[in-house]
């Protein structure tokens, strides 16, 4: 037996890598923004969707959204009440979203004739950090019910993250939210991005997120 | 109160960060394209497509380690067996040491990797601070600031690898041969 050494020095996750770099290209040139909704799960993500979803219609501005669950589409046919066009994935088992399922449910849709493109990701702050989706915008929810110490539970997810959406505003006192520490938390986690402190249910902090959103910076 | 200031004290109004070590490109492609409006399309909720199975990968680790073997076999020829398989993996990656090597049998049982040595290289968090014009490591990965001024950084220079770095093959024909 001769022994050899062969040398990769390749990313473990170079086929997803590679298909999120294609995907990003494509809605690029197709001049889609697209948002990867991502946080534990129960934290608010749909309930946010259709709010932003409604509120993106009443700017005449043209999304969609594709979400994703291991089972059921019960959140496809909630934010389908909003009007968007809204694919359900479900992963079967899988506990994140990966580009390959992102890539496979765009198909008939004309992303030219879309502003925006959310992809609500499975509720996970695990897995979910290692898969890029080819996504021009990551925001992390963090609810004001779920720990001020969440981004430091999590760093790799949090520290990913381009903007962060505080969900549940109008439960923050019921939970004793601390504000400062989670704002520190999130600050010391990833600085550059911004916050936004919204509560979709009173329709709270809504206008900034999406104002956000449509200035894309 | 709906934003909130970082970075010192000053408000950003305009805060897609200008550096994202994770993907430079995609905040590069927030900001570029433009808005569109288009005719209207009727809503609905559309058939949910047929679920992906995908068996036993709930355990992230494992999805990770199924990855790595079918890698590894792509790279190897017929009859090549894996002895050594090195990875680097930053503290950051979002993948755990001791999970990773749990779940490493079950994913090389019956391949040409089974019974290899899995050697890991651990890949501290390492940040540059603008104020200071320096790496640093921060003490905990959980609070990414500087120890000399107490700046966040959000640049990270190394800690998200996820990397298989080499394979140390045998050639199983040679040995057949000779037996």
């Amino acid at each position: 037996m001769k022994p050899r050494i062969l040398e990769l020095r390749e990313g473990i996750l170079k086929k997803n890598d590679e298909l999120a770099r294609a995907l990003r290209e494509r809605f690029r040139q197709a001049g889609v923004k697209v948002v990867n909704l991502v946080s534990s799960p129960g934290s608010g993500k749909t309930l946010l969707l259709e709010a932003t979803l409604k509120a993106l219609a009443e700017r005449g501005k043209r999304a969609a959204a594709l979400t994703g669950d291991l089972q059921t589409d019960n959140d496809a046919r909630r934010l389908a009440r909003s009007g968007a066009p809204v694919r359900q994935i479900s992963t079967g088992g899988t506990c994140h979203l990966e580009a390959d399922m992102v890539e496979r449910h765009l198909e008939g849709w004309q992303l030219d004739e879309l502003d925006f493109l959310f992809i609500e990701n499975v509720g996970n702050l695990v897995c979910t950090a290692s898969y890029d989706l080819g996504e021009s915008l990551r925001a992390v929810l963090l609810s004001t019910t779920e720990g001020e110490d969440k981004p430091a539970k999590y760093p790799p997810l949090f520290s990913s993250a381009d903007a962060f959406v505080i969900t549940k505003l109008d439960l923050a006192e019921a939970a004793e939210f601390d504000r400062e520490s989670a704002l520190r938390a999130l600050r010391e986690i990833r600085p550059q991005a911004p916050v936004f402190e919204t509560s979709a249910k009173r329709g709270l902090g809504l206008e900034s997120w999406v104002d956000y959103l449509c200035a894309g910076a | 109160m709906v934003r909130s200031t970082f970075c010192g004290g000053a408000l950003r109004t305009k805060s897609f960060c200008e550096t994202s070590p994770y993907n430079p490109a995609r905040v590069q492609s927030f900001h570029e394209g433009a808005g569109r409006h288009s005719t209207d399309c009727p809503a609905r909720s559309e058939d949910p497509a047929p679920p992906r199975a995908k068996p036993g990968n709930a355990l992230h680790e494992l999805s990770i380690a199924r990855s790595i073997v079918e890698r590894a076999q792509e790279a190897l020829d017929p009859g090549q067996r894996v002895l050594v398989i090195t990875l680097q993996i930053g503290e950051l990656s979002g993948v755990v040491e001791d999970a990773l090597r749990f779940c490493f049998d079950q994913a090389t049982a019956g391949t040409p990797l089974e019974g290899c040595r899995l050697e890991i290289e651990p890949v501290p968090v390492s940040l540059f601070c603008r104020p200071c014009q320096k790496e640093f490591q921060p003490a905990r990965s959980s609070r990414l600031v500087c120890p000399d001024c107490s700046q966040p950084s959000g640049e990270l220079r190394r800690g998200r690898e996820l990397t298989i770095l080499s394979l140390e093959v045998s050639d199983e024909t040679t040995h057949s041969r000779a037996s």
